[in-house]
């Protein structure tokens, strides 16, 4: 992940980032990495929704 | 600014492992540009705002942040120690500004999150995230940096030289 200077293009589709949905809040977010935990409670108890195209 | 006492040059650090805890950071000086590094650490969880949504980066440790500025002065080296200080300890999100914003120029500085961060001074403005691309000036084109366990690995350094310096503000 990258942000840059001049002519800012960065291409947020293209960073593979995947919808979850929070176990214990409910809340849904899209996230990249291997231990997503949810932004809005912290819990770990998060599921994947489905994968981005 | 006080140094600690790592200072090598590019070719002496070719596919070796810098050591690098949390309380340093690591700043490869070249003759147009600065490259500053420190590690993720605990606080795992970035955030990458856009105009219409928010996406959570999930880290490890070991990754890193990298932070490149163009320039070598010690205004610089504040700025990369500020930027990577906001982000890491104070938890500001990364802004992705909408392409051919205006203030996308006025930018000194960018900065790259995770295991693997290839520089490059040959991409057009902007960075592509799924390469893990991070713009910089032309003495760190193609230079590769890792995140291993307890440090970090450069490939393609040719004659850049190190300081450790204490990552604190």
């Amino acid at each position: 992940m990258c942000s840059v200077g001049d002519a800012f293009n960065i291409e947020v589709q293209q960073l593979n980032a995947k919808f979850y949905k929070c176990g214990d809040c409910n809340n849904e977010f899209r996230g990249v990495g291997r231990k997503v935990i949810c932004p809005s409670c912290q819990s770990s108890k998060v599921a994947l929704m489905f994968k981005e195209e | 600014m006080p140094v600690m006492p790592v200072k090598q040059s590019g070719a002496d650090v070719q596919g070796r492992m810098i050591p690098l805890n949390t309380e340093e950071m690591l700043l490869v000086r070249g003759k147009e540009g600065t490259l500053g590094l420190v590690k993720v650490g605990e606080n795992k969880q970035f955030f990458l705002e856009t105009d219409n949504e928010e996406i959570i980066l999930a880290l490890e440790p070991d990754d890193l942040l990298v932070a490149s500025g163009f320039g070598t002065d010690e205004t610089i080296v504040k700025g990369l120690k500020c930027i990577l200080f906001m982000i890491r300890e104070v938890g500001s999100p990364f802004i992705a500004l909408s392409k051919k914003h205006p203030a996308s120029r006025r930018l000194k500085i960018v900065v790259s999150a995770g295991n693997r961060t290839r520089v490059s001074c040959s991409i057009t403005p902007g960075t592509h995230p799924e390469q893990d691309i991070l713009c910089g000036s032309s003495e760190f084109d193609g230079v590769e940096i890792s995140g291993v366990k307890g440090g970090i690995e450069f490939k393609n350094l040719r004659y850049d030289t190190f300081e450790k310096i204490p990552f604190n503000i």
